[in-house]
């Protein structure tokens, strides 16, 4: 068998290599492009992507990558398969004294060796560049190569589905390609799934998977016949997730195409806004048309000057402006997958003085200089003073993914940060920290915004904050403007909103929401209301409300129904659907059951056992088309025969005809026959 | 070695029976005595590139007729030979070559007397074989 | 039926499609034999071998070769068979030595004298590039990588193919030298009647998917047979001739090739009461190519173009 890694290795490494050049250009491309957003922000005429700045995270890296990895992994599968597959050249290959088990090792062995050179060494040149410090003017942590690292892992099934690919024998060409279908899987899954640990089992099942169907097709030359059980199964799941993506790819370009542009898809939805007066209206949005906007009591609102119906952009004339802080006191930590991991462990907060300012997912304030791109330092509680930090910051709460984006706009080099117990001032041109509000109580500080609020046609930064106990709006510096209980508690409304109402006596009032957490209330069945309060201008309670929650009841139209009642497959409907029996469930079934009595028919018609036939007519029930189409793309198809005997057409591949029993006469004799017996003479 | 044999493939006639043809001509021309060693199979199956069974096969049809023996760690001998065919396949055998000598004579325009001698001529060439013509 | 026998089918059968490119073949090759097995082009040949070599599954009937079951080949049983395809493929990017090198990490009775010798026979460099060798120094490569495993049993997929004269004279030297141990066994294809003469012990000719002599190569040679009818004129037209091959016909000749000609077939061409009853003697090769050509009545393959210029 080393002999045999050897061979592939030497065979193969013309392709390793071209992948290993490619790769490197392509990750020195993003690296560079990396490195020109920091020229850019540097030069204060940036604002994007802060993982942009970090080449492990960026978007701009990551999906070149992912897409190279995917590309390299099947191609060597592919070419280490397909150079060898031709006849005689196989032939030579396969006989020789080893198990076909042994010559798919000694493949796969070489063939991964080479996947790691040709894909694993650029990363890891990259790693170390990037780590090393003076390259990159960003957080590193060791965690941050996942993303990546995760990536070149998803081309290994990538690999197993090209190995397999080039050695499928297939009478329809398109479907050999089928197997692709788990690693594209893999890689969606890298890309989507809710946290890291699903990804890897993940992309263990579709490597164990693939790697079992082309083990399996190295057993009988690529052909479903002839396989181990084990590879049999592996190759139907493989080829049924290619299938399924075929249906899917080609239901949404029909439906895209075909469809959507015949039948109005009708959504709806609606939202409560508040007028500077302190009125609630409902603004409802309906397809493309103007927006409906009513009272609480329905009735539309009416434009004075037109005496129309009034618009939504006469209304937002006259609505007022809010701030919104999720408190996330006692809440678990964000999903981490692949794109929202890549902006947690970081935010930039701030450029001055060539300085790029980032809060780290550990909640320090750490600098580094823009230039030689090293750390520089980290700024806390205390001051400024060239070492780590102890205090925590806050992360922004609520969604890490709106706050990776860096505004350039809003550059200014004074910014409110929090801690547990203390608002500070910190000015980033001084580099110094001064605290400006600390709670005194055992409270703690839950989520707070910063906002430029007009008052009085002056832009006044404020700061609305949630603790444990309470709601508070701070000026600039840290004075109280508004303190009222967290009532009800933020376990079950973690949303509070902030409506600023200018009041016609010169004192602020306020409106304070508090919107009922999304999850409890879909368990509630949506029976939470919103929660708002009116503030008078002694901070005293003028006015409650409870709003019906406004959930988006997709109130889908007929045909919406349809397509997927025809052509999901019942787990996957069901799921969907909820009910166990409703029209559309029936409706499924019956599909599922047809397609599953068809797939009986053509089995049984080709010669399986009555067990062979059970499994697949339950494979298709279960699966619908998708399932229905692996089979026909699986099986081998037996050419059928007329049977002298029984005039039935019978499988040419069974000893005796399925209808009679007769066996097959021998070749008809037409006289020229020479036999004798085989004696030495 | 006093016989050389030459084989060709293509022809009406199997090797083995080219082989046995051609030892029996060596006999019958003298250029094959008894008491002459003949090579062993093998020897003479690569000598020719010919399957060894064909030429066992072929000394095997000798030996039945009584051309050949085998002496036992010492190799294959011309024996005393015997009347190998019998007198109405000799004249089966012989019938179309006279047919042919006539015929191109004829074709060359040479006349019966001077084929009658020339024949004659030729004869007087060969020795007589031991135990000549006898019966029938 | 032979106990001893190193190949044997029953019932073997492979369809291509609708179309059966072996059908129902029952084969028993004697051990220690040199087996030809002939037809024409795409007749069946290369389907069987590489159904007998467990490279393609049969689509029914069952085969063993050395004893064992053709659809479960052991890795033992492969060290044991040498086997040589038709399109003597190779890495390119080796060397000559390298192959060698390479196959002899796996064959344990590996001799490579043999390997050397017949590379020398052959006049190939050991460093060339397998690239850079012609059609025929490949096959003397192929051959030679077969040789040198010393197998039991050599599956020779039409050794000939691409080799010039000289070339095919080494492999059939080859061939020759092999059958020095009596234990080996000698299974190939070939179009090359000539070589098939010198070496072949039995012969099976597969016509059109079906296997319809399987015999001593003297049998094969004797059964099919050539008379020659002379007529006055135009000769009349032909009765039901059992195992007739063909009939050529020409302006007052009729000439006659089928198998198994006897007094009966005799009896039956008199009844035409031609001038003359002639037999005509057959080669090998011209054996073969009737047994094998267009059946029936046909005229010379060009004269209908002549007829109408």
């Amino acid at each position: 068998m080393k002999t045999l890694i050897q061979k592939d290795l030497r065979e193969n490494l013309k392709v390793a290599l071209i992948g290993l050049l490619i790769f490197s250009l392509l990750l020195m491309q993003a690296y560079g492009s990396c490195a020109s957003m920091l020229a850019n922000a540097l030069r204060g005429n940036w604002s994007g992507q802060v993982n942009s700045l970090q080449p492990l995270l960026s978007q701009s890296l990551l999906v070149p990558a992912a897409f190279f990895c995917a590309l390299f992994g099947a191609a060597l599968g592919w070419l280490q398969t397909r150079n060898e597959a031709h006849r005689d050249l196989w032939a030579f290959l396969i006989h020789r004294p080893l198990t076909r088990t042994e010559i798919f090792w000694g493949k796969t062995v070489a063939g991964l060796c080479l996947y790691v050179f040709g894909a694993g060494l650029p990363v890891l040149v990259l790693i170390l560049v990037v780590r090393q410090p003076g390259h990159v003017a960003a957080p590193f942590e060791w965690e941050m190569t996942v993303p990546l690292v995760t990536i070149f892992l998803t081309g290994i099934a990538y690999y197993f589905a090209g190995l397999l690919t080039g050695l499928r024998q297939a009478r329809w060409w398109v479907s050999r390609s089928f197997g692709l279908g788990p690693a594209i899987v893999a890689s969606f899954g890298t890309f989507a799934l809710p946290d890291f640990w699903m990804v890897y089992v993940l992309l263990l099942i579709v490597v164990v998977i693939l790697a079992t169907a082309a083990w399996g097709a190295y057993q009988s030359g690529g052909w479903y016949l002839g396989q181990p059980v084990a590879g049999k199964l592996a190759l139907i799941i493989s080829l049924a997730v290619g299938c399924a993506i075929v249906l899917l790819a080609g239901v949404g370009l029909t439906s895209g195409l075909l469809i959507q542009p015949f039948v109005k898809t009708s959504y709806e939805y609606s939202y409560y806004q508040m007028t500077r007066e302190g009125e609630v209206y409902k603004v409802t949005m309906r397809d493309n048309e103007t927006a409906e906007i009513v009272d609480l009591d329905g009735h539309p609102l009416m434009d004075p000057k037109t005496g129309q119906r009034m618009d939504r952009k006469a209304f937002q004339m006259l609505t007022a402006y809010g701030g919104t802080v999720i408190t996330s006191l006692d809440r678990p930590l964000p999903h981490r997958n692949l794109i929202e991991d890549s902006g947690r462990f970081f935010n930039l907060l701030n450029i001055t003085d060539k300085t790029l300012w980032y809060l780290d997912r550990h909640g320090k304030l750490v600098g580094y200089d823009g230039r030689s791109r090293k750390f520089i330092g980290t700024l806390e509680g205390h001051g400024f003073n060239g070492v780590v930090a102890a205090d925590q910051f806050l992360l922004h709460p609520g969604g890490n993914y709106y706050y990776s984006y860096y505004n350039s706009y809003t550059d200014v080099p004074r910014k409110m940060l929090v801690s547990a117990k203390t608002v500070y001032q910190v000015d980033f041109k001084e580099r110094s920290v001064r605290p400006v509000f600390t709670l005194t109580n055992d409270d703690e500080i839950g989520g707070y915004v910063a906002n430029e609020v007009a008052t009085d046609g002056n832009q006044v930064k404020k700061l609305l904050l949630t603790t444990r106990r309470t709601v508070q709006l701070l000026d600039s510096e840290g004075r109280s403007l508004l303190e009222l209980p967290y009532q009800p508690g933020f376990a079950k409304y973690p949303q509070v909103e902030l409506t600023y109402l200018p009041s016609t006596n010169l004192l602020p009032t306020y409106a304070v929401w508090f919107f009922p957490d999304g999850e409890l209330n879909q368990r509630a069945h949506w029976t939470m209301p919103i929660q708002v309060r009116w503030i008078g201008p002694d901070q005293a309670i003028t006015k409650t409300a409870e709003l019906p929650t406004l959930q988006t009841d997709g109130t889908e139209s007929w045909s919406s129904k349809l397509m997927p009642a025809l052509l999901l497959p019942p787990l996957l409907h069901m799921e969907l659907n909820r009910k166990m029996v409703s029209a559309w469930n029936l409706l499924n079934y019956a599909v599922a059951a047809m397609l599953a009595a068809i797939a009986w028919q053509l089995v049984r018609r080709h010669n399986a056992s009555v067990k062979a036939g059970l499994g697949w007519t339950l494979f298709v029930f279960v699966l619908g088309i998708p399932g229905l189409l692996t089979l026909l793309v699986v099986q081998e198809w037996p050419v059928r025969e007329t049977c002298p005997e029984c005039q039935k057409p019978r499988a040419v591949d069974r000893e005796d005809c399925e209808h009679c029993a007769a066996t097959f006469a021998p070749p008809e004799k037409n006289g020229t026959e020479i036999f004798a017996p085989l004696v030495k003479t | 070695m006093p016989i050389t044999f030459n084989i060709k493939t293509g022809s009406t006639t199997p090797i083995y029976k080219q082989i046995t043809d051609q030892v029996r001509l060596g006999v019958s021309t003298g250029r094959l005595a008894v008491g002459d060693q003949l090579p062993s199979v093998r020897a003479l199956a690569e000598e020719l590139v010919v399957n060894p069974n064909t030429v066992a096969r072929a000394y095997g049809d000798l030996m039945r007729e009584g051309l050949l023996e085998s002496r036992a760690g010492r190799g294959v001998f011309i024996t005393q030979k015997r009347k190998v065919f019998s007198r109405a396949e000799g004249w089966r055998r012989l019938e179309p070559l006279l047919e042919q000598l006539i015929g191109e004579a004829m074709i060359l325009d040479f006349t019966r007397e001077e084929l009658r001698a020339a024949f004659e001529e030729k004869l007087a060439k060969w020795k007589q074989p031991e135990g000549g013509k006898s019966d029938e | 039926m032979n106990d001893d026998s190193v190949i044997r089918t029953r019932g073997l059968t492979k369809y291509f499609g609708r179309k059966a490119a072996v059908y129902e073949l029952d084969l028993d090759v004697p051990h220690g034999c040199v087996f030809a097995f002939l037809g024409r082009n795409g007749s069946g040949k290369t389907t069987t071998i590489r159904m007998l070599m467990g490279l393609l599954a049969p689509t029914r009937g069952t085969g063993t070769i050395l004893g064992q079951n053709i659809r479960a080949l052991t890795p033992e049983i492969r060290a044991r068979i040498g086997y040589l395809t038709e399109e003597h493929q190779l890495y390119g990017w080796m060397k000559v030595k390298d192959c060698g090198e390479f196959q002899s990490k796996f064959f344990p009775k590996w001799n490579s004298k043999i390997f050397n010798g017949v590379i020398g026979h052959f006049g190939l460099k050991p460093a060339a590039r397998v690239k850079d060798l012609s059609r025929g120094e490949r096959a003397g490569l192929c051959l030679a990588l077969t040789l040198a495993q010393e197998p039991e049993l050599l599956m020779l997929d039409d050794p000939g193919l691409g080799l010039d004269p000289v070339a095919r004279r080494a492999l059939v030297e080859s061939m020759i030298y092999l059958t020095r141990k009596s234990d080996r066994t000698i299974f190939f294809s070939s179009h090359h009647l000539s070589d098939v003469e010198r070496v072949a012990d039995y012969v099976a000719v597969f016509d059109r998917s079906i296997l319809r002599a399987c015999c001593p190569l003297e049998k094969f040679q004797d059964s099919v047979q050539q008379v020659r009818l002379r007529f006055p004129g135009a000769p009349p037209a032909l009765p039901q001739i059992p195992g007739l091959l063909q009939a050529i016909r020409t302006d007052n000749e009729l000439r006659v090739t089928c198998v198994g000609y006897n007094g009966a077939t005799e009896s039956i061409l008199r009844t035409l009461s031609p001038l003359e009853l002639e037999p005509v003697p057959l080669g090998l090769e011209d054996a073969f190519i009737s047994y094998l050509g267009e059946r029936g009545e046909k005229t010379f393959i060009l004269s209908e173009l002549e007829a109408k210029a």
